[in-house]
């Protein structure tokens, strides 16, 4: 039963949305058929489009996402660890993170133009503050008498640092980059769509969209959700090997 | 021997007049190489206190301690604190958590690996080696804190209620357990207890306490020698020991 009761709600919205369109309450245009969107999707994936266009996505999002967590992890442990830094910073972190990040789409072209590097961009300065804060957050909770234990058993800012500090703020890390990783794949698809390119699932949902081809929109849009469910559960997995310890 | 002069602590405090409360006042202990000695005191009396200004984690205010030899307390001290659980490394096996200290000295890997045998023999804790810390008991968490604190053989032994949270025949087992380990390496050890069977059993000498701000009131000696099992707490010798430790205790606390 436990293997099998997460596939209770998706085959139960799958099943809405098979009433919905055999009993003809939505029209084709809006919301087609099931069957035609997996047709799509095989077609897509037969001729080699879609898997270039799924590729290029999920590529663009893991180059930001991997860069997020190079620049939110380390950050986020200073402002954690460091009283004076974290009253510094955190306005202008609370400023900047409540911003929305395809807000600021005019300054990422201005300054990288309308290539991949504006696209990454924008997901490396949205994700690397949801990391810097979430992993701030764990670093912050690090026990005191673990710390000072440590110190009298003879262990110096190094190993405190590496073997204290970064283990016990894991739960946080993990947090931010769970989250940074949805994110990630949620704004390449929307910059895909509004920013150059002519690959990607962003901009096929926008090229389909303008051309009404509706079961091909919603072929890149299934693909989207499926390619971030399993980098989440990727995620997940490692998560589960590293914070066995939590919550005991 | 490591010796406290004259020491005096206040800490800040808003309940006190003066916004300062004193808690350890002009108090002198000195503990013989290789000995156990044990504190003996009503709860908040400042037993942490002392240990922590043995420990080097806070300084006195006035007095000193001192090894009499001169020598640096850096690094030679065990402690095994009285939240044991907020101490240990969820994350790593009991073998790794008890390789810690040596692995933060920098000591080689089979300098590691035998020292870390050696002391999970001693404590009983070889079979448990792989597991992790949460999936002990615990009585064997409180083992793994000792052992993690001995595995360096440090000069000098600090311990905090160690047994306090556990119930009363696992703790008369670590009773045991400790002597006999204490009996084996002689580190010179203050062992803080509210237990006056376990001041008495484990001690060569109880230290009794009185209230805030705190200081000796009777050291009494514990003539029972190295090895001791627990049919010793049913004897004479021990109730008189005991009534000895308890009748000071109450003056002390009436002081």
């Amino acid at each position: 039963m436990k293997h099998i009761i997460f596939l209770i709600l998706p085959l139960f919205l799958l099943a809405i949305w098979v009433l919905l369109t055999s009993l003809g309450m939505v029209d084709a245009i809006f919301l087609p058929t099931p069957w035609s969107v997996i047709g799509s999707i095989a077609r897509g994936l037969i001729a080699g489009s879609l898997a270039k266009d799924t590729f290029i996505t999920v590529g663009r999002s893991l180059a930001g996402f991997f860069v997020a967590a190079a620049i939110g992890v380390p950050l986020g442990l200073l402002v954690g660890r460091i009283k004076p830094l974290a009253y510094a910073t955190q306005p202008t972190i609370d400023f900047f993170r409540s911003i929305p990040a395809t807000a600021l789409f005019p300054l990422f072209l201005f300054f990288f133009g309308i290539g991949d590097k504006a696209k990454i961009a924008i997901v490396v300065y949205a994700c690397s503050l949801i990391v810097l804060v979430n992993t701030a957050y764990g670093a912050m909770q690090v026990k005191r008498m673990r710390i000072l234990c440590a110190q009298v058993m003879g262990a110096g800012r190094f190993d405190i640092f590496w073997k204290i500090i970064i283990p016990e703020s894991s739960p946080g890390i993990f947090a931010g980059l769970r989250i940074a990783l949805s994110l990630s794949f949620v704004l390449i698809v929307v910059t895909e769509m509004f920013i150059g390119t002519t690959v990607g699932l962003g901009y096929q949902i926008m090229n389909a969209q303008m051309v009404y081809r509706t079961s091909d929109m919603y072929a890149s849009i299934v693909l989207a959700g499926i390619v971030g469910y399993l980098a989440n559960r990727s995620l997940l997995s490692v998560e589960a090997r590293v914070l066995h310890w939590v919550g005991h | 021997m490591i010796e406290a002069q004259k020491i005096s602590k206040s800490f800040t405090s808003s309940l006190s007049e003066n916004g300062k409360l004193l808690v350890v006042d002009d108090f002198s202990l000195s503990v013989g190489e290789g000995e156990l000695v044990t504190l003996f005191g009503p709860n908040g009396c400042g037993k942490t206190t002392i240990l922590n200004l043995f420990a080097g984690t806070i300084h006195p205010d006035t007095g000193t301690v001192f090894w009499n030899s001169g020598e640096s307390r850096s690094k030679e001290i065990g402690y095994v604190f009285q939240n044991y659980g907020d101490t240990l490394l969820p994350w790593r096996s009991v073998r790794s958590n008890i390789a810690f200290p040596l692995e933060v000295r920098r000591a080689e890997g089979k300098e590691i690996k035998e020292k870390t045998a050696r002391v999970m023999n001693l404590f009983g804790l070889a079979e448990h080696s792989d597991k992790y810390v949460y999936e002990l008991s615990g009585g064997l968490k409180q083992l793994v804190a000792i052992a993690r604190s001995t595995v360096y053989y440090p000069r000098l032994l600090l311990l905090d209620e160690p047994f306090s949270s556990l119930d009363h025949s696992i703790s008369r087992m670590l009773w045991t357990r400790f002597r006999q380990f204490w009996a084996d390496t002689k580190v010179t050890t203050i062992f803080v207890s509210h237990n006056v069977d376990e001041a008495v059993f484990l001690g060569d000498r109880v230290c009794v306490m009185s209230s805030r701000p705190t200081r000796i009131v009777a050291e009494i000696a514990v003539p029972f020698g190295k090895e001791r099992d627990l049919g010793l707490v049913s004897s004479q010798e021990f109730f008189n020991i005991r009534t000895q430790v308890l009748r000071a205790f109450e003056e002390g606390r009436n002081k």
